[in-house]
């Protein structure tokens, strides 16, 4: 079975790249550390290539009403685009547009945007806004952002997304949280009762949400 | 293939030198097509999207806004 974190970095390492995670599967020989190292290598410069472009797109848009802004972004704008722009407004203007955006399109710029990025605008968007985004993104099965969520949020609302969450869809999200500080945070707002429920359930599936829940436990530990 | 490794380092940087070691020259070279394709693929999207942007500005702040974009 392999390690969830390492299959977890190829899968943050594919969508960086923009592919499916097997076509990263020829990286796998590489420890944890390396792997996460060339993502993040591989996410800061592809974000840091158009970084000038975006930030004149940004400094242009300062220009318009949000209400404008939002509707050329949401009729003209790939995600990617919009979530390069975002990342180079003022964090409260990013998440004054994203009241604007219709949520499965909020859900996609949420997706695309620069990991690094992605924390200081989330803390700044309203927790109902986030607890949406965070049901569309659960409803893609997208664990991978969801757990971008996990770590900057306030407290009350990492609860209330935990709170909605399965049990199987607590442990994919637990697997991609990267930092265990932040994962012991997140877990540590759950009642008791429902993280024992969680590990039961991943004991009891085996496989995959065994290898899972084994992490988690292990990671709660260290951290 | 150590131009797919010299290519690599200089665009993700140094740190990634002991990693990109740690590769056969067929996954540099892989790493290095998926990397070129990844940077071309937003490169156009980036373009097409501003192009369609601009369409919807309205008519009196488009020139102050193709001035910002220097377009």
């Amino acid at each position: 079975m392999r390690d969830p974190l390492l299959a977890a970095e190829l899968v943050r390492l594919g969508r960086a790249l923009g592919v499916p995670a097997p076509r990263v599967e020829f990286l796998a020989h590489l420890p944890l550390a390396d792997l996460r190292l060339l993502r993040e290598r591989v996410s800061a410069a592809l974000h840091d290539r158009h970084r000038p472009a975006l930030g004149r797109m940004a400094t242009a848009s300062r220009l318009l009403p949000i209400g404008v802004l939002a509707t050329i972004a949401a009729r003209t704008m790939p995600p990617v685009l919009a979530a390069g722009i975002a990342a180079e407004l003022a964090p409260e203007r990013a998440a004054e547009l994203a009241t604007r955006l219709d949520h499965g399109y909020l859900a996609e710029v949420c997706v695309a945007l620069d990991p690094r990025r992605a924390a200081v605008i989330v803390t700044h968007m309203p927790a109902a806004l986030v607890l949406t985004v965070a049901a569309e993104l659960v409803r893609r099965k997208d664990h991978l952002t969801l757990a971008r969520f996990v770590g900057p949020a306030p407290e009350a609302t990492v609860r209330a997304v935990l709170d909605g969450l399965t049990d199987a869809d607590l442990l994919r999200t637990a697997t991609f949280v990267e930092s265990d500080a932040d994962l012991a945070r997140a877990i540590a707002l759950l009642a008791p009762s429902r993280l024992a429920a969680a590990v039961s359930y991943g004991r009891s599936r085996g496989g995959v949400a065994a290898a899972a829940t084994e992490t988690l436990v292990r990671r709660l530990d260290l951290a | 293939m150590e131009e797919a490794r010299a290519e690599l380092r200089r665009r993700l940087g140094d740190e990634v030198a002991p990693v990109l070691g740690a590769l056969t020259d067929e996954q540099a070279a892989e790493l290095r097509a998926l990397y070129r394709a990844a940077v071309d693929e937003r490169r156009t999207t980036m373009a097409d999207a501003q192009e369609r942007s601009l369409a919807l500005v309205p008519a009196l702040l488009r020139p102050a806004v193709r001035k910002v974009l220097g377009a």
